[in-house]
C-alpha cells in the first residue's frame, strides 16, 4: 500500500466494497418484495395485516415485552375479570344481543371517563399464528383532545432463520432454512397531535408522517381523535353519527391506489356494504378511544342491534351475530364469544381472493365487567387461524410515562 | 459530484426529478435503482457490511418510493436525498458499524480482483496493520463527523449536496468534513498520510 495517502483515500481503500450482480439482483428483489406487500416505511408485513384488519392505528407486538404485560394485567384487572363472572354460565346461552346489552349495562360502571390532561392506557397484545407468526405488544395513551402515543413492539414468535447470512422474520418459503439464535424484533412509536389525524411513525430511527391514508385505515380516520368526545351516547343518534362519518372516509379508501399496490381498488365497503366500516370503526373505538361510560355502552346497544340496522353490500348477506357460548382468551381469562359474519356471494376483493371473509370476527366480551377482552380476525378465512388482539389491561391515567 | 448523467432518449433520459414525480410504476424506480445502486450499496457496505447492506439499500428505495412526494424536485439528481435515507437508516444500526469498524482488517470481504501488489505476505500484514488503523481512527470520530467524511470520501459529495445528505445547511456539513478531517489527521499515523494533504 502507498503509505502516501489523503484520509479519504485511506478510508476507500480500507473500507470501500465492490457491489457484484449477485448484490444488485438480490437488493431489486427484496425491494419489488416490500412494495408488493404494501409495506411502507417502518412498518413489517405482519403488523400492516394487523392493522389492516383490526384497523388500530399502529397496533404492536411481544416477547418478554408480552410477559411483561401478561403480568401487569394480572394486576391491573379487577378480579372479576379472571373468574369470567358469575352471569357466564347464564349467558352462555342466551342471544347475542343479551349479551351485547349486558355487557352494556355494566360497561357504564367499568372505565371512568376520561378528564381534561388524562389519557386512557390500553395495553394490548396481538399474535399472529402460522405462516410469519409474529406478536405485538401494544400499550397507548388516547387523550380526548386526539393526541395520542402508540408503542408497539413485534417480535416473531419464532426464532428467524438464516437466509444468505442474515437472520430474517420466519416464513413458510424458509422454514427449512437453519435456525438463528434470536427472534426478529422491532419497535415503532406513533404519536398524534391534539387535533391533527397526521400520525408521526417512528422507527429504525426515521420519523414520517403518516396521513390519512387508503391503504391503512382505522377509527382515527373515521372518527378523529378529538372528535369522539363530541360522539353522542344514545344508540339510534350513534349509529348516525357513525354512518356519516363512515360514508366519507369510505369514499377516501376506495380511491385507486398507485401502479404496484393490489388491488388497485379496495371495493371492500362496496361490497360488504358501508356499515361494515360502522362495524369496524365501532369495535375499534371500544379497544382503544377515550370514550365516555355512556358511549361505550351506546356503541355495545348498537351492535346488539346490528342485524335490524345493518345494510348489506352489493354482494354480500345480512350480517349475522352468533353466540359461540364460553370462551378463554389468550390469557386464559373467561369471557363469551360472539362470532360476527358477513358473508359475500361473489368476490373481487384482494382478501377474498386469498379465500378471506372480511366480515368475520369474533369479540370475546366479558358481560359482568362490562370489557371487550379479544377480538379475533379471520383474515384467511373462517376456518384458519384467527389474528388475535387480546385487551390486557385498560385504565386511565394522567400521564404517558406508564 | 457522483451523481450518473441521464441518457438523452427514451425514459432512461429523465431526471430523477422527473422520475420521482411521476413515479407509479416498478419501471420508473428501476431507472432511479439502476441509477444509484451502486453509489448506494458501497456507501452502505463500507460502513456496515455487504450482507447488511442489502437490507438497507432495499429499505432506502422502498422509503425513497413510498416518501417520493417530500424530494425536492429542484435538486437535479436524487442521490444525496438517497444517501440521506440511508445514513438516517444507518444511525439505527450503530452497533452493526461498530461491529463492522472493529472487525480483523484482514477479514474484511472487499469482493473485486485481488490487488497484485499484496501477493507478498509482508506486504499483506502492513496492509492489514494500515486497514486497522484508518478503521480505528474512522470510529473514533464523532458520529456527525464520521456521517459527513464518510459520505464524502465514499460518493463524492461536498457542499450544498452533502448538506442535503446529512440535513443541514452546506456550511454546517463543511464545517462537520473539516473537523473530521483535522480528528483524522490527528490520530492516524503520519506514515500513511500525504505530506501535501494540507493544501487540499
Amino acid at each position: 500500500m502507498n503509505q502516501h495517502r489523503t484520509p479519504e483515500t485511506l478510508v476507500r481503500e480500507t473500507l470501500e466494497v465492490e457491489p457484484s450482480a449477485a448484490d444488485r439482483g438480490a437488493v431489486w428483489q427484496s425491494i419489488v418484495e416490500r412494495l408488493g406487500e404494501g409495506e411502507a416505511p417502518g412498518r413489517t408485513p405482519t403488523l400492516e395485516l394487523v392493522r389492516r384488519h383490526l384497523r388500530l392505528p399502529r397496533l404492536a407486538a411481544v416477547g418478554l415485552a408480552a410477559l411483561a404485560a401478561t403480568l401487569a394485567a394480572v394486576a391491573l384487572l379487577p378480579a372479576g375479570d379472571e373468574r369470567g363472572g358469575s352471569q357466564a354460565p347464564l349467558l352462555a346461552t342466551a342471544s347475542a344481543a343479551e349479551v351485547l346489552n349486558a355487557t352494556a349495562t355494566s360497561a357504564r360502571s367499568a372505565l371512568p371517563a376520561v378528564g381534561p390532561g388524562e389519557y386512557l392506557f390500553t395495553r394490548a397484545s396481538s399474535a399472529i399464528r402460522g405462516e410469519g407468526a409474529s406478536t405485538v405488544g401494544i400499550e397507548s395513551w388516547t387523550a380526548t383532545d386526539g393526541s395520542a402515543r402508540i408503542v408497539e413492539r413485534e417480535r416473531s414468535s419464532r426464532p428467524g432463520r438464516h437466509v444468505r447470512g442474515r437472520c430474517v422474520e420466519p416464513t413458510r418459503s424458509n422454514r427449512r432454512a437453519k435456525r438463528c439464535t434470536r427472534y426478529i424484533s422491532q419497535v415503532t412509536t406513533t404519536s398524534y397531535r391534539a387535533g391533527s389525524d397526521i400520525g408521526v411513525v417512528a422507527a429504525n430511527g426515521v420519523e414520517t408522517r403518516m396521513p390519512p391514508p387508503q391503504l391503512s385505515p382505522n377509527w382515527r380516520y373515521v372518527v378523529p381523535g378529538d372528535d369522539v368526545v363530541r360522539m353522542p351516547a344514545e344508540r339510534d343518534a350513534l349509529l348516525a353519527s357513525l354512518r356519516a362519518r363512515a360514508e366519507r372516509a369510505a369514499r377516501v379508501y376506495q380511491r385507486p391506489r398507485p401502479k404496484g399496490y393490489f388491488p388497485r381498488v379496495d371495493r371492500t365497503y362496496e361490497l360488504s356494504g358501508r356499515d361494515l366500516l360502522v362495524v369496524e370503526t365501532a369495535t375499534d373505538l371500544l379497544v382503544e378511544a377515550p370514550l365516555s361510560p355512556g358511549q361505550r355502552a351506546g356503541m355495545l346497544s348498537m351492535l346488539a342491534d346490528a342485524p335490524d340496522w345493518y345494510q348489506p353490500g352489493a354482494s354480500a348477506e345480512p350480517i349475522q351475530i352468533r353466540n359461540l357460548g364460553q370462551t378463554k382468551d389468550a390469557l386464559g381469562r373467561n369471557g363469551i364469544a360472539l362470532k360476527f359474519t358477513i358473508e359475500l356471494t361473489s368476490g373481487e376483493t384482494g382478501d377474498e381472493a386469498r379465500g378471506a371473509s372480511p366480515g368475520t370476527f369474533d369479540l370475546v366480551l366479558n358481560p359482568e365487567a362490562g370489557r371487550l377482552l379479544e377480538t379475533r380476525s379471520y383474515e384467511h378465512g373462517p376456518a384458519a387461524e384467527p389474528v388475535l388482539l387480546t385487551v390486557v389491561a385498560q385504565r386511565v391515567v394522567d400521564s404517558t410515562d406508564g | 459530484m457522483a451523481c450518473p448523467p441521464a441518457p438523452e432518449h427514451g425514459e432512461r433520459a429523465r431526471s430523477d426529478g422527473q422520475l420521482l414525480a411521476e413515479l407509479d410504476s416498478n419501471s420508473g424506480l428501476r431507472v432511479l435503482y439502476e441509477r444509484h445502486f451502486e453509489h448506494l450499496f458501497r456507501y452502505v457496505a463500507a460502513r456496515i457490511g455487504r450482507q447488511a447492506a442489502e437490507d438497507v439499500v432495499a429499505e432506502t428505495f422502498v422509503i425513497a418510493f413510498t416518501r417520493r412526494s417530500a424530494f425536492d424536485p429542484s435538486h437535479a439528481c436524487a442521490l444525496p436525498w438517497l444517501i440521506g435515507i440511508a445514513t438516517n437508516l444507518l444511525r439505527s444500526r450503530w452497533r452493526a458499524e461498530r461491529r463492522h469498524l472493529a472487525t480483523d482488517p484482514g477479514r474484511i470481504e472487499r469482493g473485486g480482483a485481488p490487488d497484485p501488489a499484496l501477493d507478498d505476505t509482508i506486504a499483506r500484514a502492513d496492509a492489514a496493520s494500515a486497514r486497522g488503523a484508518v478503521m480505528r481512527a474512522v470510529k473514533r470520530l464523532r458520529p456527525s463527523e464520521r456521517d459527513a467524511f464518510l459520505v464524502h470520501a465514499l460518493v463524492g459529495l461536498e457542499g450544498a449536496e452533502l448538506g442535503v445528505a446529512l440535513g443541514v445547511s452546506p456550511s454546517a456539513a463543511s464545517v462537520r468534513l473539516h473537523r473530521a478531517r483535522i480528528r483524522l489527521r490527528a490520530t492516524l499515523p503520519s506514515t500513511l498520510l500525504s505530506h501535501d494533504e494540507d493544501r487540499e
